[in-house]
């Protein structure tokens, strides 16, 4: 078993990364894709593939993209008949003999399978050599954000609730735990399979309890609380004014199926957390590039582990922790940077008595793939970019982590503004809302303590129990650095496999060459293949602060920008009624106008006397509405007219009538109608009313 | 205090381009009061060099002046920044399916490259459309970080927009407040509806103005639609196909009422996935004509209703204001005067009724 997973730590009991939620004792295959893999009872399929060895989610143009928790597909089970909305890798839970195949976009010219012409030779060569794949080969041009797949699924369920929170982290239950106090029925929806978010990782600051003491004591008056319903693996994607709407991963037995949720509760809190912002280097998206908290997620939870070394390369204290539990296992630090100058972290000194030794002020210039499926990295001073530091090293795994971005991307759904805070680099909130209030670190909390404060503040702000504001949060970690500045390298033109941000929309920095010339040209022509497009996407919160960052975005517009641009994609709302002109039935042009009176907008045409007539024709079947007349038969310019067809009966059967100057219509007289090239001659005969002015 | 001839107020590349032909061709001095946020945004406007109009004068005056910014556009931000394409123009309700035909008529007579399109020819559905060819387009997101840099090299004053007061004297001069920076002007010109809307003498706007909700969007690529460019004039409707596939589309509705705009004008079945959205406020002229001329006795000027050909005329209006315009020129925004009798220049999106 050990060689079919071999990205999987071994076992310790008393380690933090020990996989608490798999069974080893339990081990089970499931086929994705036609290729059995390995998993042990409480694995996801994500973890699955990852420990099994699969690092590379597809290609991006030409350049390979990582799988990560941040960036996964969609897959679809098949064989028993399941139609449900699909599921993605991260929140599926592994079963025994289950099979899946990763799922093409309904548009599928924006992600389908790679056109791999000899595909099916390679994978006779993997059967018959026995090795394991390690890439996904999806082609990744193209938005393919689960929430747009699954905003167009049915509703499965409604669940009504008094208090909707969103999130499970520390924040998240001290909002729920307050509202039970307060008699409220709460529905807290979690995308992972266990409360406590990031606790684990962030950890505590001094004099407070450990992470697991604190959850647990939060969960005390919470479990079997008949207030309170739990939602485990499941993922709000859209919220407004009284409702949420989730996706849900349901495991029956061996059967796994997804669900639309629908909530509906008078208030809402959110309880997201952060997202983290990745380092932009060119490279900094290929397989074996993993953030900070992904790997300590894949590790503490299942065990998983790329390869036997690794290089760290942070601005966030919190990430070198990961390092140090790393190398508890056994893991090899071939380098730990911090691209801050003088970092002040608990975590440093740990490191030192480890024998891990901490360079500052150092950043990563660029990373590339390296032989036997490892990373190449270049380091550079942080200070100085392009000052390049030593040679490259190489690890089979490369830790990066940006600091962090409150995950506002819920309450930008729900009406929620933001703006650019320049002190903490990130957009935060600017507006309140009357239904959905924020909580945890959203709400500008860095801590466990604040986040139960910032929760019970959410609450009872709501409910205007009390004015929920909690002063001096950031200040109280005074034993850590605040996080740096997202680290960017210089990035050329060349630099194509840059991007702004770890999740899905793939989008990348606006490169502008300082080539001339010739060297100019052959850049422009190499980037005019078919890059996907970089405006036409929806964006992350990450890609804003990295957009700022990088000076392509004023700070004044971030919030702006991200109202416009950082919901979960989504489709344009249904009407239920035609707006586009006065009706939607099947007009002829002249059907619901007085044929007998010309439109408003030939007042005044030709001239104060215009005047309306009937025009007897030789051939009127080719005369139509808007043909002007004139007084010779001669082809003329439009400008030469002297009345033009206003009424016009499309059979030619009926009175023809048109507009006319004061002196053209006289009675009687001939006249010439153009239809293109063709003119038919006319006669003015007065209207019936004979007053003719109009 | 600094003193300049003229602050144009606006939100899109007609205020942008009016300001520049003022410093380039006639050496004003000029503020140019804008929110820089417009580069980045989702686009609200589509620059074309056609006027979806029935009135001559207006057909007449925007063949006469359409190739007038090419110099300077090209010449200020290469010559990519403007393409040809062959727009859609699609009428639903009778009266705009009318205006369409009087309109392909006549440009027809003018020798224009134009042609109807079977009325089945949208989706099945009963539509006037016609589809005229070699319009050019502006690719403002290609245009904006140049052209705010040329005015910037000019000695162009630029200001935001947002939070600006203007205080307007009797004699037509305003004393401006931007920021921290104090302005006297000659003339206040708000360039286009936004601004019209924003900084518009709210209790004495004339009664063609009427506001409207607006949104702009962009989607996800959208198979199956052969037009790179559709308008619908009736509720300013424009939807684009980039290169891509992907689309921006806007229109004067809520963006809850713009699916039934993508039914109408471009077909029934399309339902996109929006990458971006915006909402925004604007005016609309009720009688569909081009507006030029003071607001009140002695107040601002306002420019509005030119559609998206408001970039184009950029020069004439630049003209116009310096008194330096041709008789043609003068006579025209002199009839879209919006304290003059409007019915003879009322035009397609005008209201339907009688002509008079």
């Amino acid at each position: 078993m050990g060689n079919m997973m071999p990205d999987r730590l071994a076992f310790d009991e008393d380690a933090l990364f020990s996989g608490r939620l798999i069974d080893r004792g339990r081990p089970l295959k499931f086929t994705l894709d036609g290729h059995v893999y390995s998993a042990f009872r409480g694995d996801t399929l994500l973890s699955a593939l990852l420990a099994a060895g699969v690092d590379t989610a597809g290609l991006f143009d030409d350049d390979p993209i990582g799988l990560t928790p941040s960036f996964f597909p969609l897959v679809r089970p098949v064989g028993n008949g399941e139609t449900g909305c699909a599921l993605p890798l991260d929140r599926t839970p592994a079963t025994s003999d289950a099979r899946y195949v990763t799922i093409t976009q309904p548009d599928a010219d924006i992600h389908k399978r790679a056109k791999n012409r000899n595909r099916g030779l390679k994978r006779l060569a993997q059967g018959v050599l026995r090795k394991r794949p390690t890439s996904l080969e999806l082609t990744l041009n193209g938005n393919f954000s689960p929430e747009q797949i699954w905003s167009q699924c049915p509703v499965d369920e409604h669940v009504e609730a008094d208090l909707i929170v969103v999130g499970a982290g520390v924040g998240g239950l001290s909002a729920a735990r307050t509202a039970i106090e307060n008699g409220l029925r709460v529905a807290l929806i979690e995308q992972h399979s266990l409360v406590g978010g990031d606790a684990r990782f962030f950890g505590a600051v001094e004099g407070e309890k450990r992470p697991d003491a604190f959850v647990h004591d939060l969960m005390l008056p919470l479990e079997d609380n008949p207030l309170l319903n739990i939602f485990f693996r499941t993922r709000a994607f859209h919220v407004e004014n009284g409702g949420v709407t989730a996706h849900q991963v349901l495991q029956e037995g061996k059967t796994v199926r997804s669900r639309i949720l629908s909530f509906s509760a008078a208030k809402i809190v959110l309880a997201t957390g952060a997202s983290e912002k990745l380092p932009l280097f060119a490279g900094n998206r290929l397989p074996g590039i993993c953030g900070a908290r992904d790997a300590f997620r894949l590790a503490a939870n299942w065990g998983v582990w790329r390869g036997r070394d690794a290089a760290f390369c942070t601005a966030s204290s919190v990430a070198t922790q990961v390092a140090l539990l790393a190398a508890d296992m056994g893991v090899r630090i071939v380098k730990l940077a911090d691209s801050r100058e003088r970092p002040r972290s608990r975590y440093f000194e740990f490191a030192k008595a480890y024998g891990i030794s901490l360079t500052t002020g150092t950043q990563v210039e660029q990373a590339f793939a390296a032989a036997r499926n490892r990373v190449g990295v270049q380091l550079e001073l942080a200070a100085a970019p392009g000052e390049r530091l030593g040679d490259p090293i190489e690890t089979d795994r490369l830790i990066v982590c940006g600091g962090w971005q409150a995950d506002l991307s819920l309450w930008h759904v729900a009406g929620g503004q933001s703006e650019w805070d320049p002190q903490r680099a990130q957009l935060v909130r600017s507006n309140r809302l009357d239904q959905v209030e924020l909580a945890g670190y959203g709400a500008g909390a860095t801590t466990m303590s604040q986040c139960v404060e910032s929760g019970k503040a959410a609450v009872l702000q709501l409910g205007r129990m009390a004015q929920g504001h909690v002063r001096g949060w950031r200040e109280s970690n005074r034993h850590e650095s605040a996080d740096g500045p997202l680290p960017v390298a210089p990035l050329e033109a060349e630099s194509t496999d840059c991007f702004l941000d770890g999740g899905f929309s793939l989008l990348q920095p606006m490169v502008r060459s300082s080539e001339t010339g010739l060297k100019a040209l052959l850049l422009k022509l190499k980037r005019s293949a078919p890059r996907a497009p970089r405006i036409a996407r929806s964006s992350s919160l990450n890609d804003v602060g990295a957009k700022v960052l990088l000076g392509e975005l004023p700070e004044r517009y971030a919030g702006l920008y991200a109202q416009e641009r950082c919901g979960f994609p989504d489709y344009l709302p249904e009407d239920t009624e035609m707006t586009a002109g006065t009706s939607d039935k099947n007009h002829h042009i002249e059907s619901s106008m007085d044929p007998t009176k010309p439109p408003a907008f030939l007042s005044g045409r030709f001239g104060r006397r215009q005047t309306t007539v009937r025009l007897h024709c030789d051939a009127p079947a080719q005369l139509e509405t808007g043909c002007p007349i004139f007084s010779g038969n001669e082809i003329q310019t439009s400008d030469r007219a002297i009345g033009v067809i206003y009424s016009c009966p499309p059979t030619g059967q009926g009175v023809v009538r048109a507009l006319m100057t004061g002196n053209g219509a006289k009675a009687g007289r001939p006249v010439f109608v153009r239809n293109g090239t063709t003119m038919v001659k006319c006669d003015v005969r007065p209207t019936a009313s004979a007053s003719g002015k109009s | 205090m600094q003193q300049l001839d003229f602050a144009i107020v606006g939100t899109g590349l007609r205020a942008a381009m009016l300001a520049q032909e003022l410093v380039r061709v006639h050496a004003k001095k000029v503020g140019l009061f804008l929110d820089r946020l417009v580069e980045h945004q989702i686009s609200r406007e589509i620059n074309l060099g056609l006027a979806v109009s029935t009135r001559p004068e207006t057909l007449r005056m925007m063949t006469e002046i359409e190739g007038d910014i090419v110099p300077s556009l090209t010449r200020i931000a290469g010559r990519h920044v403007l393409s040809r394409v062959h727009p859609v123009i699609v009428g639903v309700a009778p009266p705009m399916a009318q205006g369409l035909a009087y309109m392909y008529h006549y440009l027809k007579g003018m020798e224009g490259e134009i042609e109807r399109l079977p009325a089945g020819d949208i989706k099945g559905h009963r539509r006037e459309a016609i589809r005229v060819r070699g319009v050019r387009l502006v690719h403002d997101r290609l245009v904006w970080p140049a052209l705010f840099d040329w005015l910037h090299q000019q000695g162009a004053v630029l200001q935001e927009r947002t939070g600006m007061n203007i205080n307007m004297r009797k004699d037509g001069s305003a004393r401006i407040g931007a920021g921290a920076d104090l302005f006297s002007a000659h003339r206040v010109v708000l360039a286009d509806e936004g601004a019209l809307l924003e900084h518009g003498p709210t209790e004495a706007l004339p009664e063609i103005f009427q506001p409207v909700s607006c949104c702009a969007i962009e989607t996800d690529p959208v198979a199956g639609l052969n037009d790179h460019l559709v308008l619908g004039p009736e509720k300013g409707f424009w939807a684009r196909r980039q290169k891509n596939g992907h689309m921006k589309m806007s229109a004067a509705v809520p963006l809850e009422e713009m699916a039934g705009q993508i039914r109408a004008f471009l077909s029934p079945s399309i339902r996109p996935r929006l990458n971006g959205r915006r909402t925004y406020r604007s005016l609309r002229v009720r009688d569909g004509a081009p507006v030029s001329g003071r607001l009140a006795q002695g107040g601002m000027i306002g420019i509005a209703g030119f559609g998206h050909w408001g970039a184009f005329a950029a020069p004439a209006l630049a003209r116009w204001l310096c008194g330096s315009s041709s008789e043609s020129e003068k006579s025209f925004f002199s009839r879209h005067d919006p304290r003059k009798d409007r019915r003879p220049v009322a035009d397609i999106d005008g209201a339907v009724g009688e002509a008079t």
